[in-house]
């Protein structure tokens, strides 16, 4: 029987949510209020300008380029990494889900110093292709493995192996592939360093030119604001996808399917896959490693790495703190209660994901210098530019995390005698703190690797990996520029290789409750 | 002075009514199994003890205070009750003696209470296990042991054995209801499984369709079901047509005795209970199975061999099973009255006999009823038919 949690959600908690939320669409609201300060006709007049629509084009052409190529790219290789038998097995799976641990500024750098003519559409499409094609390779590997006790069945009465692929495999992995590329879309749409460096005339990189070369402010908040309403669009066709995926996703069955043997195919598949590392994986890593070799034979000068080093962490820890304060109420309503206050709050805080770090970036700046002037190039500023930024990411954590206590340990904990907060307490908060803290160093991680906002914001003095790799890049240093591509490279591996599950799981949690008074 | 009294509950989720008027006495010091089929609010009804789900109407009260009622709720933290979830879901932070000591109070006594209970559910020595650590049997003790700890006014157990294999939870039943009888506590069990129901139980209550259908000692719940619904739920039943008579009803397994009061004049048709362990199998006389006289005579069809004993598949042939026929059959008990067009002739029962000397699949049986049957009126039909 399945019971609702009927207890309404604390009125307290609510209020928090909705604060967070507020703190989380500061930049929007001050955007829409800035281009259209001037009034609303000279606002439209603005966005329709022939430059405007050029950008956006250029934006929406290489979104769409990206996208195709993680489609065509990506559904086959999940299709061979978890069906087909091929030599070494894990080591393609891995190969395909590398290219996460490499920002897409890094593998642009990498790009170009082993080509270093590469620029414009096809350098970016090539780029952010290779970085973004995972994020349709996995979930569509997920989906695949997902259904192949379903395909079993099916096999049993009586389809065919390629009928029992379309009658159930194939509408598990469409949703999912979906999902993928919007996702894809969406990176493509907020992607500030690739593109950059590619000298491709994107959005976001006109909305950082007209900020830092001429500090036009309505000129960059009118690019800023077309690029919101594109990267708004795709989230929430992306959640609608999401969730057609997710609600009939099985779960995965703990052994797996037979492989499928590919006969003469297996050369063919394997040249395939390797290319795909090649080009993903090879190429800008070797390139930067082969630099870096050289750098080091040269006598490495250490320069600023410490310093940024420093400075990266320092600033990735103040922003993991703000991003899981701000988190915290959103994430126990919605792993907690089924209200609508709840729903919309989380709902809210997910469209935090559609707006681009030059987005945040360029807005906290007008925000700061107009209201508090004082905290201007503050690490409190980019501190909450990283909480409002990688907010959807900290909710997620802290609702899985208070979603996984059973609600049944609280019934129990009420029945003893114990009242609201102290069940938090004593029950699902000791539960929950390892998972939450999980959520802090992933958004920790995933803020060291940032780079337009934190281009925009950093306090005046301070250096962290990405922007000491962007300056030296930008004056041609390639050589200088190595040794923080490396370490980049290292950090950003370190939430994929606990995403991939190498960590031991909770195992007090989630090996001794089941359902009960559910 | 610790007794339960829920009047007229009505809850449930949303828009979905669950209890749709609960009536149910708990004595001071019993233990009360409310038996039901999955989905038929029984888990519902000790939510709502618990005060973990408001209630619509009705009222309940706990040791001479009205803890829910029209405009009342107290809170599940201060309605002094027990509960051992299903999963038993002990704190997985905490160890044994935590769990235990989670509902008391902080100070003097506190750790010889743990102790005791510790003691009483017999768990001494594994004080610093952890969930994790312990058996299947030893989790659901200590969350008994926890739940007991504050001396509740009354013990919720929600199906606590069903997860535990067959051989853990028949010993694991009579630890728990030694615990509570020497602790005298007044408890509810709710449970789907019937041996368990009525081999624990002071008193069972029957639950279909949100409300009780049924309430008393196991024995009157089994011997005299109130329905035929009851009466299939706990135990097994064969249900047949039958035309009653001066107290004896005639039907498919011949003339038997007849318990359940006034049903209606001589020769009312009425719905006849047998329990598969009072039909007798004899050895066929010579001459009996074919001469047409009224004696019950049947084909083994199936048998099932469990051990200790056996349940024989029959098939009655013969004069007699017409007359079954005549009323809806054990199939549904609650089937409108009539000829039954689809099954003709061939009635079949079941019966329940010791293992040794069981009869061949094909071989004739005559059958004889011991004790007396329960007969129901049927509802439109108790005039005779003439």
């Amino acid at each position: 029987m399945t019971r609702a949690r009927t207890r309404s959600a604390p009125a307290a908690l609510v209020v928090a949510g909705a604060l967070s939320c507020a703190v989380a669409a500061v930049p929007l609201v001050y955007l829409v209020v800035r281009a259209t300060a001037g009034g609303v006709p000279a606002a439209l007049e603005a966005l329709l300008r022939e430059r405007v629509l050029v950008l956006a084009g250029n934006s929406i052409v290489l979104a769409a380029a990206v996208t195709a190529v993680a489609l065509v790219v990506g559904v086959p290789t999940a299709w061979l990494v978890t069906r087909a038998r091929l030599p070494a097995p894990r080591t393609w799976l891995v190969l395909a889900a590398l290219p996460l641990a490499v920002p897409s500024y890094v593998a642009a750098f990498g790009w170009l110093l082993a080509v270093p003519t590469l620029s414009g559409f096809w350098g970016a499409t090539l780029v952010l292709s290779a970085v973004c094609t995972p994020y349709v390779t996995l979930p569509v590997a997920a989906a695949i493995r997902s259904s192949e006790d379903l395909e079993g069945t099916a096999r049993t009465l009586g389809r065919s192996p390629v009928g029992a692929f379309w009658a159930v495999t194939w509408p598990q992995v469409r949703p999912a592939a979906t999902a993928g590329a919007l996702l894809v879309t969406l990176y493509t749409l907020s992607d500030f360093g690739g593109v950059a460096m590619m000298r491709y005339e994107a959005l976001t990189w006109a909305v950082h030119g007209a900020y830092s070369a001429s500090f036009d402010r309505t000129r960059a908040a009118t690019y800023a604001l077309v690029l919101v309403a594109l990267a708004l669009t795709v989230v929430l066709l992306e959640r609608a996808a999401r969730r057609r995926a997710g609600a009939r996703l099985p779960r995965a069955s703990a052994r797996g399917g037979d492989p499928v043997p590919l006969g003469p195919w297996t050369p063919v598949a394997v040249a395939g896959l390797a290319a795909v590392a090649v080009v993903s994986v090879v190429v800008p890593l070797g390139a930067v490693l082969r630099r870096f070799a050289a750098s080091v034979d040269a006598g490495l000068d250490v320069g600023r790495l410490p310093a940024a080093l420093g400075g990266t962490v320092g600033l990735a820890v103040a922003g993991a703190v703000v991003a899981v304060a701000l988190a915290l109420p959103i994430g126990v309503l919605a792993g907690r209660y089924r209200s609508r206050a709840a729903t919309a709050l989380e709902s809210a805080s997910y469209l935090a994901h559609g707006l681009p770090g030059v987005v945040v970036g360029l807005s906290l700046v007008f925000v700061t210098l107009a209201v508090v002037p004082a905290l201007y190039q503050s690490v409190v500023v980019l501190a909450v530019a990283y909480g409002v930024l990688f907010l959807p990411k900290a909710v997620g954590s802290v609702r899985a995390a208070t979603a996984a206590v059973p609600p049944g340990l609280e019934d129990v904990a009420r029945t003893l005698g114990s009242r609201g907060v102290g069940v938090w307490w004593r029950v699902t908060a000791p539960l929950a703190w390892p998972g939450v803290a999980a959520g802090a160093l992933l958004v920790a991680l995933t803020a060291m690797k940032e780079l337009p906002a934190t281009l925009m914001l950093r306090p005046t003095g301070t250096v962290t990996l990405a922007t000491e790799l962007w300056s030296r890049t930008a004056v041609g240093a390639y050589g200088a520029a190595a040794p923080y591509a490396v370490l980049l490279v290292v950090v950003a591996a370190v939430p994929a290789f606990l995403l991939s599950g190498a960590l031991p799981r909770r195992r007090r949690v989630t090996e001794d409750d089941g359902g009960g008074l559910r | 002075m610790s007794e339960v009294r829920l009047v007229g509950v009505v809850a449930g989720y949303g828009d979905g009514r669950v209890l749709d008027g609960v009536d149910l006495h708990l004595a001071e010091g019993s233990l009360t199994a409310v038996l039901g089929a999955s989905g038929c609010g029984k888990s519902t009804v000790l939510r709502a003890l618990a005060g973990l789900l408001p209630i619509d109407a009705g009222s309940i009260d706990i040791a001479g205070r009205t803890v829910a009622a029209p405009g009342v709720h107290v809170p599940a933290e201060r309605r002094r009750v027990g509960l051992v979830p299903q999963d038993a879901a002990l704190f997985p932070h905490r160890d044994v003696a935590r769990n235990v000591a989670f509902g008391l109070r902080r100070g003097p006594g506190r750790a010889e209470r743990v102790a005791e209970l510790v003691r009483l559910v017999g768990l001494d020595g594994l004080e610093r296990r952890f969930p994790h650590e312990l058996s299947g049997g030893q989790r659901h003790r200590v969350a008994l042991a926890r739940a007991l700890a504050p001396r509740p006014d009354v013990l919720l157990l929600d199906e606590p054995f069903s997860a535990l294999d067959a051989g853990l939870r028949a010993g694991l039943r009579a630890q728990v209801r030694d615990v509570l009888r020497s602790s005298g506590t007044t408890a509810l069990l709710v449970t789907h499984d019937q041996t368990e129901a009525l081999s624990m139980a002071d008193s069972v209550a029957v639950m279909t369709d949100g409300r009780m259908a049924q309430v008393g000692p196991p024995e009157e719940v089994y011997r005299r079901p109130s329905t035929p619904t009851v009466a299939a739920f706990v135990g097994d039943a064969v249900l047949l047509g039958g035309r009653w008579s001066q107290g004896r009803v005639r039907c498919a397994l011949g003339e038997v005795a007849a318990e359940g009061g006034a049903v209606g004049s001589d020769g009312a048709w009425v719905r006849v209970l047998v329990r598969p362990e009072q039909i007798l199998l004899r050895p066929v006389g010579p001459g009996e199975a074919s001469d047409g006289r009224p004696a019950p005579v049947a084909v083994v069809r199936a048998v099932d061999f469990y051990g200790h004993d056996a349940d024989v598949e029959l098939e009655l042939v013969g004069g007699l099973a017409r007359l079954a026929g005549a009323v809806g059959l054990a199939g549904g008990p609650e089937h409108e009255p009539g000829p039954d067009p689809g099954d003709g002739d061939r009635v079949r029962v079941r019966a329940r006999t010791a293992s040794e000397d069981l009869p061949a699949r094909g071989s004739l049986v005559r059958l004889e009823v011991t004790g007396a049957a329960v007969v129901f009126p049927v509802l439109g039909a108790a005039t005779a038919i003439a």
